[in-house]
């Protein structure tokens, strides 16, 4: 089963725009005939036009003709000057619109790019969420004293933490993933005990909403429906910012739902779709809501 | 990193309760203990096999060699044979005890293969060596064909099932394999599903599409097989009833044009989770069995493919191109609580979520480095990774015992490709004959019978 690299696939096809020399219509060609040509065909025309003028001096007759000579260079080189012009402006559209066929694709790449971004700015704030739990973690165990029995402290300034009764306290990360391997398991009491000692001990970490989630989780898992509503309350009202908020609120709908509240589950369907209408929690929301 | 160094170990203490045979057991009230893997592993020696009639020989011999290998995958360690060999024969209803306690063994099974005019029998009795006692008679018969052997194979995964209940294992012996294979095609568009005993024995077609027949899952009854069909030009979800000759075509209703593939059966069998490009571009859908009421829980941008079921069936693990490359995720069964689960490896696809609520990990294919592909765990409570295989080539596709305690997966170290069974630590690996050709993407049974 290989999922295709789309990005890779997409940049192997933007190709350069083509880019053609501009064609000279045969209407401009007339006026490209060679300057001598042009200037002797005049000289006769004067000739037989003014015949007082064979009789003129030959200095001026020179002199004019010279004139003549010179105007038309300068006719030829304002003919180029236009054909220079239009070969620009030519070449400017040719930019422009390889320019904008860019741009069409930039927008089109930046939706990838920016699901991209979200996900590795998301690993990197879980990577340092991590390290900054181990160094949590260490920093307490160096403030223990020998024996132990020192509280464990949080980050949060004047915040105490107590170690779990009866032993050291078990690090965030893996008193968070033993709560979740409970869950995964099937073990809901023992699980939501692993996420409200995680609540307890480490509350101000960044899983700390994630846990209060999965409280909710399980307890909607043994059909606990009243208890589920507190505890995705808990998660509405303690952790404000968290991306788990459309989630939560779809999940306390289906709570309450599951417990007759029909009109109190539209309202968190409602507030789901209007507040995170691109959310996948929203998608289900419509559905509960019979929108398209 | 190779996790061979790490052995399995379980004590488990069982007291005996009357266990129940045609043929009851002594009452007693020893109390045994079965330690499995490391120091101090309990012995278990298989007395040779007692015909009461000459012809019986053979089908003797096949229920011991049987047995001893049913208890070896389970990590029993069994008496050599060498060490067996000085010993007097033995009466299998009142074996000495001092004979056996001789050669170290702690567990004593003794086996008797008899007829009663059409009606054949093995007689499978369990003793403690160390209480002196006996633990388990049972008696297994039908009226069969001496001369086929399958059915005294069935007698001895029978009798290993019982033997391994008193060390508290849930036996797999006799679970069923689906695979696909191109056996009986010359060219690589054709490819067929067959199925197999755990062991690779008994081999049977299950198809006869005559065009690629692939992705197999089992339904948790052990009754259907879904799997992925390019009969119809694209590839669809067909379900196959095997032991009803039923077949249900294009189970997601796919249109024209659209395809789904890699359907799995959730653990109580009333939806599929599956990949389809209905949407624009593949994503994971779930609809019921009969292919109603579908919902696409991914609807991104980004190809995600390969699901599979959490045992409780609230979790959903699947592929997803979404972070750059392949990598695992885990949502809900609606779509919802979204996080990425693997962390190493530039490419890691077809997870495999242990159904034993004793282990909480999931298997799956992982490339480290350009490599090939190697097997690999994680484990959902420490997070931590093992990889279980290592070599040249790759293995691929792994899928669980329904006691979590081996994977089944497929390697091509030699060429072609051949299914391989291993202990979830991955100490332990060996390859399961199942015939000619290449053999992949196979799929244990989920029930115990």
């Amino acid at each position: 089963m290989i999922v295709a690299d789309r990005t890779r696939s997409e940049r192997r096809d933007r190709y350069p725009l083509p880019f053609t020399e501009p064609k000279v219509p045969k209407a401009m060609r007339v006026h490209q005939s060679p300057a001598p040509l042009r200037c002797v065909t005049l000289a006769a025309l004067c000739a037989l036009a003014f015949p007082s003028l064979a009789r003129a001096d030959k200095k001026e007759f020179l002199a004019l003709t010279q004139q003549i000579a010179t105007l038309q260079g300068q006719v030829a080189e304002a003919d180029q000057a236009r054909l220079d012009a239009q070969k620009d402006l030519k070449r400017i559209m040719d930019i422009l619109a390889e320019q904008s066929a860019l741009l069409r694709k930039l927008q089109q790449d930046l939706r990838i790019q920016d699901e991209r971004a979200m996900v590795a700015i998301k690993d990197q704030q879980e990577r340092l969420s991590e390290i900054s739990d181990r160094l949590r973690t260490s920093t307490a165990a160096m403030s223990q004293p020998p024996g132990g029995g020192a509280p464990f402290m949080s980050g949060a300034p004047g915040a105490t933490q107590t170690p779990a009764v009866g032993g050291p306290a078990i690090p965030p990360r893996d008193l968070y993933q033993q709560a979740y391997s409970d869950f995964a398991r099937k073990n809901y009491d023992l699980s939501i005990q692993g996420f409200q000692e995680y609540l307890r001990l480490y509350r101000d970490t960044d899983l700390a909403d994630n846990a209060q989630y999965w409280v909710g989780e399980c307890l909607q898992a043994q059909g606990k429906y009243e208890d589920a509503v507190t505890a995705f309350n808990a998660l509405l009202r303690d952790f404000t910012d968290s991306d788990k908020i459309p989630d939560a609120r779809y999940k306390k709908g289906v709570a309450l739902e599951a417990l007759g509240r029909k009109s109190q589950a539209v309202l968190e369907y409602r507030f789901v779709v209007e507040r995170f209408p691109n959310s996948p929690a929203a998608r289900l929301a419509r559905e509960k809501l019979g929108q398209p | 990193m190779r996790l061979s160094s790490l052995f399995l170990s379980a004590s488990i203490c069982a007291v005996l309760a009357g266990h129940g045979g045609v043929k009851a057991a002594p009452q007693t009230q020893d109390i045994y203990r079965f330690t499995i893997g490391g120091t101090g592993a309990t012995k278990v020696a298989i007395a040779p096999c007692s015909a009461t009639a000459e012809p019986l020989r053979t089908s003797c011999g096949v229920v011991r060699e049987v047995l001893k290998t049913d208890l070896d995958f389970e990590g029993f360690q069994l008496t050599p044979e060498s060490l067996m060999r000085s010993l007097p024969l033995v009466d299998p209803k009142a074996p000495n005890y001092l004979d056996w306690k001789s050669v170290g063994a702690n567990i004593l099974v003794t086996l008797e293969v008899t007829q009663t005019g059409t009606e054949f029998a093995v007689e499978a009795r369990t003793f403690s060596v160390d209480g002196s006692s006996s633990i388990m008679s049972k008696r297994y018969a039908g009226k069969v064909e001496p001369s086929n052997p399958s059915t005294f194979r069935a007698f001895a995964h029978q009798s290993a099932d019982d033997i391994l209940s008193l060390a508290s294992i849930q036996g797999v012996t006799r679970t069923r394999l689906v695979f696909v294979s191109d056996r009986d095609y010359t060219d690589r568009r054709r490819k067929e599903l067959y199925i197999a005993d755990y062991d690779g024995f008994n081999v049977r077609q299950v198809t006869v599409n005559r065009q690629l027949s692939i992705l197999p899952g089992w339904t948790p009854g052990g009754r259907g097989i879904v799997y992925t069909s390019y009969r119809n030009g694209d590839p669809q979800i067909f379900l196959s009833w095997i032991f009803e000759g039923r077949s249900v075509p294009n189970v997601t209703n796919e249109r024209p044009g659209t395809q789904a593939f890699a359907a799995v059966v959730s653990p109580d069998g009333r939806k599929i989770a599956y990949s389809s490009n209905r949407g624009g571009n593949f994503d994971i859908w779930v609809a019921n069995i009969d292919g109603t009421n579908a919902r696409n829980l991914t609807g991104t941008p980004a190809q995600d493919t390969a699901p599979c079921w959490s045992p409780s069936g609230l979790e959903i693990a699947f592929t997803s191109g979404r972070s750059g490359s392949a990598q695992l995720w885990v949502m809900d069964n609606e779509g919802l609580n979204l996080r990425r689960l693997s962390t190493v490896g530039n490419y890691n696809d077809a997870c495999a979520w242990n159904p034993s609520r004793e282990f909480a990990e999931i298997a799956y294919s992982s490339r480290l480095e350009d490599g090939g592909f190697e097997i690999a765990v994680v484990d959902l409570a420490t997070g931590q990774v093992r990889q279980l295989t290592t070599g040249r080539g790759s293995c691929e596709y792994p899928s669980w015992a329904p006691n979590g305690r081996h994977l089944l997966f497929s390697c091509n170290r030699g060429g072609t490709w051949q299914l391989a069974q291993t202990d979830r630590m991955g100490s332990k690996i060996r390859s399961i004959a199942v015939g000619p050709g290449n053999s992949v993407q196979a799929d244990w049974s989920q029930t115990f019978r």
